[in-house]
């Protein structure tokens, strides 16, 4: 109801924009071009990171500011953590550089390796707090400054296989369910047999099990692991102790083989091939899945029991600490210019951080789509903090879950959870 | 053939006695010593020095760096001499005594797995067979592929309902999560990481059979012996010190491997299968506390050095080094 | 008669035994043809399709990738091979003080965990300005493979007595001719292993090359592999495909070694 009127005057607010931003795309951006000296600037970033037709920003904001030469780099995904360490830790590397949320931002900002940029760049046109998500800006914020400006996130939600409910005689889900309706129809589907699983997920690699296994169950009933200033620890709480009982029922759905399984794919070829019924991820799984079986019939809703879900993972734009406070003009207008909402669709290949780029990322303005733009608009209110040992938290966290899910009681892993977290936060 | 006094005095595995035959025959060494006996600082500068030159240029700050970070630590850019704090905070912390131990149990089992292997397919190819030179490069395939695609090959095959699940459905009614149960997921990997590394052993046993004078072979076959024989008695003996450099090495290389385990298990499940590698990963070089990895490494380094050390001390008889 | 079967019947157990080993392989080739869902089950009835190979090919890196993976492994062999030959017959034939630390210290190139070494590796690079050099690249890797090349080599050196050396000394050559004539050749199949082993190891890295090479263009053919595993999806079909390629040359180089693994037919001094 409320999701069709909101997608009505999507459309149209798209249709319009589209025209708008056709025949405005080309001309320069807005002025500032004799505000900065010259200057060569280097951004780094990793393949599949920066969006398809970036290098096209980047060689207009060349034209439009002469005296800045730009330079980029590449890196594959798998080395970028270690390329980052490299280059900071010699101090010699990129003046701009995408920084991953999960584990990166909080990690480096500690470490004092990103520079504090809530003076010099943060207030320049497109880059205040007004122009983004709230929760989106309220992940960059540390209480030591701001150490980069947000590009982009993913949200998530719950794929569900209509096939596989008709055959198992499970209602269709509504953009809505329930817990307990989740964990019925696992039941009922894996009951087909077959080789058929009611539920997969990948519940070897620690992110997945963040953003996609555990860290939304423990959202959804209003808790948390950490705290955002990463002091105080929550392990042993109400709603983590009832996410993970809920994740071990949920899981029992599931191959055993997937307690260790590192990749995510796996689950999203078996629910392409009507082998899984359920799996829990991005949008961005949609083009592979259909890739795979055009035929396949799918539907997505939000797990919702307590409170709202929210959404996770993305990239942050950062100025390492060394760079020479004189190349910061130039950076600033690069920044200015690329945030601008008709330019940072073209950062990202998955959600923009910025307000208003919404209606006008066309690449993802299908109705397929529309439940994951309603994440980030209406109930992204409790993004994961991003703490400076978010890794270790992060493993120790999956280490707890699995020993759950080998038999350990909930209470036992949580307590020692509890404890490795504290030794953390002290 | 017998009094050759070549094949005489070369008794496999034998210190070099130089000389020893031509001693025998009255011949004057005295000029021979001042050429090739002595200390001779020039000669082994020519040749041991371009090794030494590459070795110096690229591996050397590495070491040394590794090791003096081990000593600080560091926040906000800068360093601070710590002493042995690093190195109490690894061991103190729960894992250590299971990554120990589960490293080990790894590079035990890897190591015998692909020592038999890699022998018994050196032994098996060491002969005249038609279809061998197409063959033989094939074997070197398991060690040739990337990491990467082994551990999802190896993953899938594991997988409920895959190969190896239907392989062995004659003797278990419903196959196990392999790489999930805590009881076999480390003898999961050690066949992957076996079946991985074995063509190395396969290579070097192939190159020391080869070596291997045929006479010596054919006069034991004279002598009636059978294959197990000429393999205890002939084989093993000749390639003694090649097993022991290929052991030292191997083992070396298994216990600081890394990339299949955690590529198919991420080190679990619940730290399972998290060997000293795979812990440095996990809770120090992804935190880029790179003192506190140093330390783990110069840890890992110490216990390298332990492995290695019999190979090193056993060669203390030789004449050689 | 008997014999012959009994011939067939060895060369058909070689024949298996190469196929059971190459099972994850077969797997790996056979989803690589699979095209677009490359986890469906491997073994199953499935149309055959090359379009990850074609895609890897026109649309990729790839080939020029390949290349710099032959100059970095290429460089990596043609340094490693005479430097651990000639090293191996130092530590062999020279007796020398400290020898037995140097010794040591070969074997202590190798105790180092990769990780361990990348970071002040970067370093080194850094100041030496040989990012994206191949060849730079290619001395790292003799430099990292170099100490199973030496110690292999000097104990098949260690097994040629010294009456050899003698006998060669006293029809009047010197050392080096003593070395390239009469020792070199005995020792052809511990060299040729140590060509393919440091081929092989150098082909395979993927730590080393992803920190040191920085333009995409210049990436090994092992990096531009990973390249594919995106941040959030990655192009399995493209991975797979490469990772055929891949495996290939390592293949290949052994095949062409392979006329160097000759049994040494006598270790005697003639004439």
């Amino acid at each position: 109801m409320r999701a069709t009127l909101g997608r009505r005057a999507w459309l149209l607010g798209a249709a319009v924009l589209i025209g708008v931003t056709l025949t405005a795309c080309g001309s320069s951006g807005p002025s500032g071009t004799t505000s900065s000296g010259p200057a060569n600037l280097t951004i780094w970033s990793c393949e599949g990171c920066w969006g398809t037709n970036f290098p096209n920003v980047l060689k207009q904001f060349q034209t439009a500011h002469p005296n800045i030469k730009i330079s980029t780099r590449t890196i594959p995904f798998a080395s970028y953590d270690t390329t980052l360490a490299q280059a900071f830790a010699s101090g010699s590397g990129p003046d701009v550089v995408w920084i991953n949320t999960s584990g990166d931002y909080g990690l480096f900002s500690s470490k004092g390796y990103l520079k504090d940029i809530s003076t010099s760049v943060v207030g320049a046109p497109n880059v205040q707090e007004s122009d983004f998500y709230p929760n989106e800006w309220k992940e960059v914020v540390l209480p030591q400054g701001i150490f980069g400006i947000p590009i982009d996130t993913g949200t998530r939600a719950l794929f569900w296989n209509k096939t596989l409910f008709k055959e198992a005689g499970v209602a269709p889900f509504g953009t809505t369910v329930s817990w307990q309706q989740v964990l019925n129809a696992a039941a009922k589907v894996n009951a087909l047999g077959g080789g058929v699983a009611g539920f997969r997920y990948a519940g070897g690699e620690k992110w997945s099990m963040m953003y996609n296994n555990v860290g939304p169950l423990v959202f959804e009933a209003g808790g948390q692991f950490v705290n955002s200033a990463g002091t105080v620890a929550y392990a042993t709480s109400a709603p983590v102790e009832r996410a993970i009982s809920y994740w071990d029922q949920l899981a029992s759905y599931a191959p055993k083989s997937d307690l260790t399984e590192q990749d995510q794919s796996v689950a999203v070829s078996a629910f392409a091939a009507n082998k899984a019924g359920m799996f829990y991820n991005g949008f961005w799984e949609i083009p592979t899945m259909m890739a795979a079986n055009p035929k396949l019939q799918y539907g997505v809703s939000l797990m919702k029991d307590v409170t709202i879900d929210s959404n996770t993972g993305g990239w942050i734009l950062s100025v390492p600490s060394y760079v020479d406070s004189s190349k910061m003009p130039a950076i600033r207008d690069l920044f200015s210019y690329v945030f601008a909402p008709q330019r940072e669709i073209y950062t990202t290949s998955i959600m923009p951080a910025v307000k208003a780029s919404t209606k006008l990322d066309t690449a993802i303005s299908g109705p397929q789509y529309q439940l994951f733009w309603n994440i980030l608009a209406e109930h992204a209110q409790q993004p994961l903090p991003l703490t400076q040992n978010m890794y270790t938290e992060a493993t120790d966290i999956l280490t707890a879950v699995q020993q759950t899910q080998l038999g350990h009681s909930v209470s036992s892993s949580m307590a020692s959870l509890q404890q490795q977290l504290e030794g953390l936060v002290k | 053939m017998p009094g050759d006094p070549v094949l005489e005095t070369a008794r496999p595995g034998a210190p070099l006695r130089r000389g020893a035959g031509l001693v025998r025959a009255g011949f004057p060494l005295g000029a021979l010593r001042r050429g090739f006996g002595g200390h001779n600082i020039a000669a082994a500068a020519l040749w041991i020095g371009p090794s030494y030159v590459i070795f110096i240029l690229i591996m050397a700050f590495p070491i040394v760096w590794n090791i003096v970070e081990s000593f600080f630590a560091s926040s906000y850019g800068k360093s601070s001499f710590v002493g042995l704090a690093n190195f109490r905070q690894i061991v103190d912390s729960g894992q250590f005594g299971s990554a120990f131990l589960l490293t080990l149990y790894w590079t035990a089992g890897v190591f015998i797995g692909q020592f038999v292997l890699g022998l018994l397919l050196a032994l098996f190819f060491n002969r005249r067979l038609w279809i061998s030179r197409f063959i033989k490069p094939l074997i070197l395939i398991p060690w040739a592929i990337p990491g990467i695609v082994s551990s999802t090959a190896w993953t899938f095959l594991y997988s409920q309902g895959g190969l190896v699940d239907q392989i062995l459905s004659p003797f278990l009614k419903t196959g196990p999560a392999w790489l999930a149960e805590p009881s076999l997921v480390m003898p999961a990997v050690i066949v992957a990481g076996t079946w991985k590394g074995a063509p190395f052993y396969f290579l070097m046993f192939l190159a020391g059979l080869q070596t291997i004078p045929a006479e010596m072979i054919e006069a034991a076959k004279l002598d009636g012996a059978n294959r197990w024989q000429i393999l205890t008695h002939i084989e093993l003996p000749f390639l003694r010190n090649l097993i022991g450099l290929t052991s030292a090495l191997g083992l070396i290389w298994t216990a600081n491997y890394f990339d299949g385990i955690y590529l198919m298990t991420g080190g679990g499940p619940a730290n399972d299968s998290t060997t000293l590698p795979i812990w440095i990963y996990n809770t120090a070089f992804s935190n880029f506390d790179l003192s506190e990895a140093s330390a783990m490494s110069v840890i890992l380094l110490l216990l390298v050095l332990l492995i290695a050390l019999p190979y090193l001390v056993g060669r203390r008889g030789e004449d050689a080094v | 008669m008997l014999f012959r079967v009994k011939r067939m019947a060895w060369n058909v157990a070689a024949l298996m035994i190469c196929l059971v080993l190459a099972i994850p392989f077969i797997w790996t080739v056979l989803e690589s043809l699979h095209g677009a869902d490359v986890f469906a089950p491997a073994f199953s009835v499935f149309r055959p399709t090359l379009s990850n190979y074609t895609f890897v090919f026109f649309h990729t890196q790839l080939p020029r990738q390949f290349l710099n993976s032959l100059i970095a492994c290429g460089t990596a062999m043609i340094v490693s091979i005479p430097v651990t030959a000639m090293a191996a017959y130092g530590y062999s034939r020279i007796r020398f003080r400290g020898k037995r630390l140097l010794f040591f210290g070969v074997l202590v190139t190798q105790i180092l965990p990769a990780t361990a070494l990348v970071i002040p590796l970067y370093k080194v690079w850094s100041l030496g300005h040989l990012f994206n050099n191949l060849v730079a690249l290619g001395v790292a890797y003799a430099a990292f493979n170099m100490a199973l090349g030496i110690l292999l080599v000097k104990n098949f050196f260690d097994n040629l007595p010294m009456s050899l050396d003698e006998a060669a000394t006293l029809d009047g050559c010197s050392r080096r001719q003593v070395f390239w004539y009469v020792l070199r050749p005995l020792v052809t199949p511990a060299i040729a292993a140590t060509a393919v082993f440091v081929f092989v190891n150098a082909w395979q890295d993927y730590l080393l090359a992803s920190s040191l090479i920085t333009n995409t263009g210049d990436f090994t053919a092992n990096v531009g592999l990973y390249a594919f595993k995106g941040a959030n999806t990655t192009n399995w079909g493209a991975i797979l495909a490469t990772s055929v390629l891949v495996s290939l040359p390592s293949v290949l180089m052994f095949t062409a070694a392979q006329r160097y693994f000759v049994r040494v037919v006598s270790g005697g001094v003639k004439g």
